[in-house]
């Protein structure tokens, strides 16, 4: 293998970023094992792009799913796959929630089970959210009102896209045709509503985070 | 003795499989394993429950030795222990039983 061959294999940021933040025992049991696959299976397959896409797609998505579900469910909770777990287990927890929610069969599943989802949804916002506001007032270190309203709308913008975004995702998932227009623009004003809602709910835990902020001085 | 090891031992599903396709092999590697399961094993948590049953003592793992300096992270290979062995065959010696029972 050439040295121009060696660059190009994928998983090279995600092995240095587990490196850095993973702790000894998840970095050999899970990260590098998936990672490891997933040069395998690049460098063992045909150079198609859309064989490496799906290649590349499945292994991060199965890297993140895999992280999420052992820093949830490892034996016991002694061995920790992160460093700092307090913030990488939720943002763990996110990506795991998120991934499970575009594959998981409750959605298709008619009566109580399909509640679940959404329970985990209204979880992975609302962790999302929290994560958000925490960097956000440790970046800029808000303390009036009007500096706390600007945080919570520049928070609740994306993530209303991006939930925006997965909801689309999720119709195209279970329906059998494409969703059409009217679909799209009701799911767009629906997502425009619940922004409000969101800057709302982000504006609380800005006063949240001041509160245990001032309190524990952790901040 | 290990306070885990005094609790009784306890195999998924998923974990038996594993340890089926490990006892018969001896040593495999993890997409090997989802490959030979036939649908039973998912890539996505294939991992996870390998690093459990490593936890528990039921299997060992060491990275593979590559030959050549391709740049490629070792991939890590699985074997069972003889703990994991005779759980195994404990199990399968209860299921049978329960299965000779149930026939009465």
């Amino acid at each position: 293998m050439t040295q121009s061959d060696k660059k190009k294999l994928p998983g090279s940021k995600l092995h240095r970023f587990a490196e850095k933040y993973f702790e000894q025992p998840g970095l050999e049991r899970i990260a590098l094992p998936i990672i490891a696959d997933l040069q395998q299976e690049y460098s063992s397959r045909p150079h198609t792009s859309l064989a490496c896409f799906f290649i590349l797609l499945r292994g991060y998505l199965g890297f993140w799913k895999s992280i999420a579900l052992y820093s949830l469910f490892s034996n016991e909770g002694n061995i920790r796959v992160f460093k700092s777990t307090g913030f990488f287990r939720l943002l763990g927890a996110a990506a795991g929630a998120i991934t499970a929610l575009l594959s998981w069969k409750g959605n298709q599943t008619p009566g109580l089970v399909s509640l679940f989802p959404n329970v985990l949804t209204a979880l992975t916002v609302l962790c999302l959210l929290f994560l958000a506001v925490w960097f956000c007032v440790r970046q800029i270190q808000a303390h009036r009102f009007p500096d706390i309203w600007w945080v919570s709308g520049k928070i609740s913008v994306p993530i209303g896209l991006f939930l925006w975004m997965v909801q689309i995702c999720l119709l195209f998932k279970l329906w059998s045709k494409p969703p059409d227009m009217f679909s799209l623009i009701v799911t767009f004003i629906e997502t425009v509503i619940s922004m409000f809602a969101y800057r709302m709910i982000a504006c609380v835990l800005v006063r949240c985070v001041f509160a245990v902020s001032k309190s524990t001085k952790a901040i | 003795m290990n306070p885990k090891m005094q609790e009784l031992p306890r195999l998924s599903s998923k974990e038996k499989v594993i340890l089926e396709l490990l006892a018969t092999n001896i040593s495999m590697y993890g997409l090997q394993l989802v490959a030979q399961s036939h649908g039973k094993l998912k890539r996505g948590t294939v991992y996870v429950t390998l690093g459990r049953m490593e936890e528990k003592g039921f299997i060992l793992s060491e990275p593979e030795k590559l030959s050549d300096h391709s740049g490629l992270v070792p991939r890590r290979m699985y074997r069972p222990t003889p703990f994991g062995l005779r759980v195994l065959e404990i199990w399968m010696q209860l299921a049978q039983k329960f299965a000779w029972e149930a026939g009465q």
